[in-house]
C-alpha cells in the first residue's frame, strides 16, 4: 500500500514475462492536488480563517438559534410592511428591468447589422456596469434618491437589466433568421419583421428570464436594506443589533418560507414557459 | 416587366455570383431558373428585390431601377413582390393564420402588429390564401407542427396574402419528396396561370423545370448558358449547363 502511494510520484519500469520493458507514465494530478491544497492553508492564513476558532465558538450559533426559536409572533404586525415591500420591490424591480433590457438586447444582437461600432461599445458598457453586484448600485441610488424602496427597486431594475440583457441578446443571436428573411422580403420595416418573426422565438425565454430574475431578486431584495435601499433589510438590522433573538428567528422564518415560496413559484412558470 | 442590363455581382470575398447577366422577363411569365449549386441562382433571385445588391449594371422592374431604392421606397417596393424559400422560413411556434397575416405586417402599423390586432379584411384575406393552396382547415394550428410540403403551402399562402406582382422562388421544392413537390409546383402553376402573376423559380428538378416553366434559363458559374423555351431544350443544352450529361436517374421521373 505505501509502496504504491509511493509509486504514485516515482514512476515504476515493467519488465512483462514476454522481456518487454514498460515504463509508466505518472500522472500529474496528484501535484496539482497537493498545490491546491497547500492554495488553500496559504489564503486561509491570509484571511485569518481558521478551524479552532470554528471548533471553539461555533456553538455560539445554536444557543443563537435556541433563542430565536420558538420566535416571536407577535412581531408580525411590525414587519408585515417591510415584508410586503421586499416581495414588491423585487417583483417590480425585475418586471422594469427586463422590460427595458428586450428592446435594447434586440438592438444589442449581431442578426440584425445595425451598426457594429453601437453594438460593440454598448455591449462593453452593459459589461462593465454588469461587474458591478446589486449593493453597489444600492449604495449609490441612496445617495441620489435617498432612503426607501424606490431606491432599492431602480436598483434591482438596474441590476436586472444588466444581466437580462445579457442574456437576452446572447439566446436572440441563436434563433433561426429564415422567417425574418421571409418577411423582410415583404417590405415590412426591421422592427416589423422582429416583432413578427423574432419576439414568437425568443417569447418563452424572455418570460423565462423575468421569473429567473426574480428569483435571485427576492434575496438581494432581503439585504438591501441594510444600506438604506428599503424592504426587510432594515428589520434584520435593526434587531440584529437590539439582540431580539426572538423578533429575528420570525424574520428569518418569513424570508425563508419567502423565497421557497417564490422560487417554486417561478420554477414552476418556467416549466410551464418551456414550450411557448 | 423585369430588365436585367450587363448585371454583375461580386461577393466581398472576391466570388463573382453573377457576370454580365442581361435578360427581360415580361409579366405572367413561368421562368425556372437551373444549373449547379453555386452557379449564382440564388444571387440572381435575390437581386430582384434587392435582398442582394448588384454591384455593376442596371436593373429595372417595371421601369423602377432597384439600385436607387433604399429605405422606405424599397420596402413599398418589395411589397409587390413575393418570395417562398427552400426551408419555407415560417415563424415557428406560430399559428398557421398569423403566419401568413405576417405578409400583412408591412402596410400595418406597428401598434396594431404589437398589439396583434390584425384587420378583419386581412384575416379573411389570409384565409382566402390559405383556402386557394388547399389547407384552409389548418389555419389554427402551429405551422411547426405541419409536414414539410404543408408547411411550403403556407409559405405560399403568406406570399398569395401580400397580392404581389411577382413571386420569387428560391429552390421550393428542393425539401420535399417527390409528391408532394409536384402538388407544391401545380400550385405555382395554378398562381401563375390564374392570378397573372409572374413566377422565377430556381429548381434543381431538371424534369420538373422542364414540364411546368414556359422558359427555363440555365446559368453557369454566373453566366447565362441558355435562355429559351423549355420545349427547346436539349441534352446539349443540359450538358452545357451542368458540364456533364445527365443519366436518367438524376429525372425524377422517366424523361419523355
Amino acid at each position: 500500500m505505501f509502496d504504491d502511494l509511493i509509486h504514485v510520484f516515482v514512476p515504476r519500469t515493467y519488465k512483462l514475462s514476454n522481456g518487454k520493458i514498460v515504463k509508466e507514465k505518472v500522472s500529474k494530478s496528484p501535484y496539482i492536488i497537493i498545490i491546491l491544497i497547500l492554495m488553500v492553508i496559504g489564503c486561509g492564513k491570509i484571511v485569518g480563517f481558521n478551524f479552532s476558532q470554528l471548533i471553539k465558538r461555533g456553538h455560539f450559533f445554536f444557543d443563537m438559534l435556541k433563542k430565536m426559536f420558538p420566535c416571536n409572533w407577535s412581531y408580525w404586525p411590525m414587519m408585515k410592511k417591510a415584508m410586503l415591500d421586499t416581495i414588491i420591490m423585487s417583483i417590480l424591480g425585475s418586471v422594469i428591468g427586463c422590460v427595458v433590457a428586450l428592446p435594447v438586447s434586440f438592438f444589442l444582437s449581431a442578426n440584425f447589422k445595425i451598426s457594429k461600432v453601437i453594438t460593440v461599445s454598448s455591449r462593453i458598457v452593459i459589461t462593465l456596469f454588469r461587474t458591478l453586484p446589486i449593493m453597489v448600485f444600492a449604495c449609490f441610488f441612496q445617495l441620489l434618491f435617498g432612503m426607501g424602496t424606490f431606491t432599492g427597486t431602480l436598483a434591482i431594475s438596474v441590476f436586472t437589466f444588466t444581466i437580462c440583457t445579457k442574456m437576452m441578446y446572447e439566446y436572440i443571436e441563436t434563433v433561426d433568421m429564415g422567417a425574418y428573411e421571409a418577411i423582410q422580403s415583404t417590405g415590412a420595416s426591421r422592427i416589423k419583421c422582429i416583432w413578427t418573426s423574432i419576439w414568437p422565438q425568443v417569447k418563452g425565454y424572455f418570460f423565462s428570464t423575468v421569473l429567473l430574475t426574480l428569483e435571485t431578486n427576492v434575496k438581494s431584495a432581503s439585504i438591501l436594506g441594510y444600506v438604506g435601499a428599503g424592504g426587510i433589510g432594515i428589520v434584520l438590522d435593526s434587531q440584529l443589533s437590539l439582540r431580539k433573538y426572538s423578533n429575528l428567528g420570525l424574520v428569518v422564518l418569513v424570508m425563508t418560507l419567502t423565497v421557497v415560496a417564490l422560487e417554486f413559484l417561478a420554477r414552476y412558470g418556467r416549466r410551464k414557459l418551456s414550450d411557448v | 416587366m423585369i430588365k436585367l442590363e450587363h448585371v454583375s455581382k461580386v461577393y466581398g470575398n472576391g466570388t463573382k455570383g453573377l457576370d454580365d447577366v442581361s435578360l427581360e422577363i415580361q409579366n405572367g411569365e413561368f421562368v425556372a431558373i437551373i444549373g449547379l449549386s453555386g452557379a449564382g441562382k440564388s444571387t440572381l433571385i435575390r437581386t430582384i428585390n434587392k435582398m442582394i445588391d448588384i454591384t455593376d449594371g442596371s436593373l429595372t422592374v417595371d421601369g423602377v431601377d432597384v439600385s436607387t431604392l433604399k429605405g422606405k421606397s424599397l420596402r413599398k417596393f418589395r411589397r409587390k413582390i413575393g418570395m417562398v424559400f427552400q426551408s419555407f422560413n415560417l415563424v415557428t411556434k406560430v399559428s398557421v393564420i398569423n403566419n401568413v397575416l405576417t405578409a400583412r405586417a408591412a402596410d400595418m402599423s406597428f401598434l396594431r402588429i404589437f398589439l396583434g390586432l390584425y384587420k378583419k379584411t386581412d384575416k379573411v384575406k389570409a384565409l382566402e390564401a390559405l383556402d386557394k393552396v388547399g389547407i384552409l382547415d389548418k389555419a389554427y394550428i402551429r405551422a411547426d407542427q405541419l409536414s414539410g410540403g404543408q408547411q411550403q403551402r403556407v409559405a405560399l399562402a403568406r406570399t398569395l396574402a401580400q397580392d404581389p406582382e411577382i413571386i420569387l422562388a428560391d429552390e421550393p421544392v428542393a425539401a420535399l419528396d417527390p409528391v408532394m413537390a409536384e402538388t407544391v409546383m401545380d400550385d405555382f402553376k395554378r398562381i401563375n396561370k390564374e392570378m397573372g402573376i409572374t413566377v422565377l423559380i430556381n429548381i434543381h428538378h431538371v424534369d420538373l423545370a422542364l414540364q411546368y416553366a414556359d422558359r427555363i434559363i440555365g446559368i453557369k458559374a454566373g453566366k447565362i448558358v441558355y435562355d429559351g423555351p423549355s420545349s427547346a431544350i436539349t441534352e446539349d443544352t443540359l450538358q452545357t449547363i451542368y458540364g456533364r450529361k445527365l443519366t436518367d436517374d438524376e429525372f425524377m421521373k422517366e424523361k419523355k
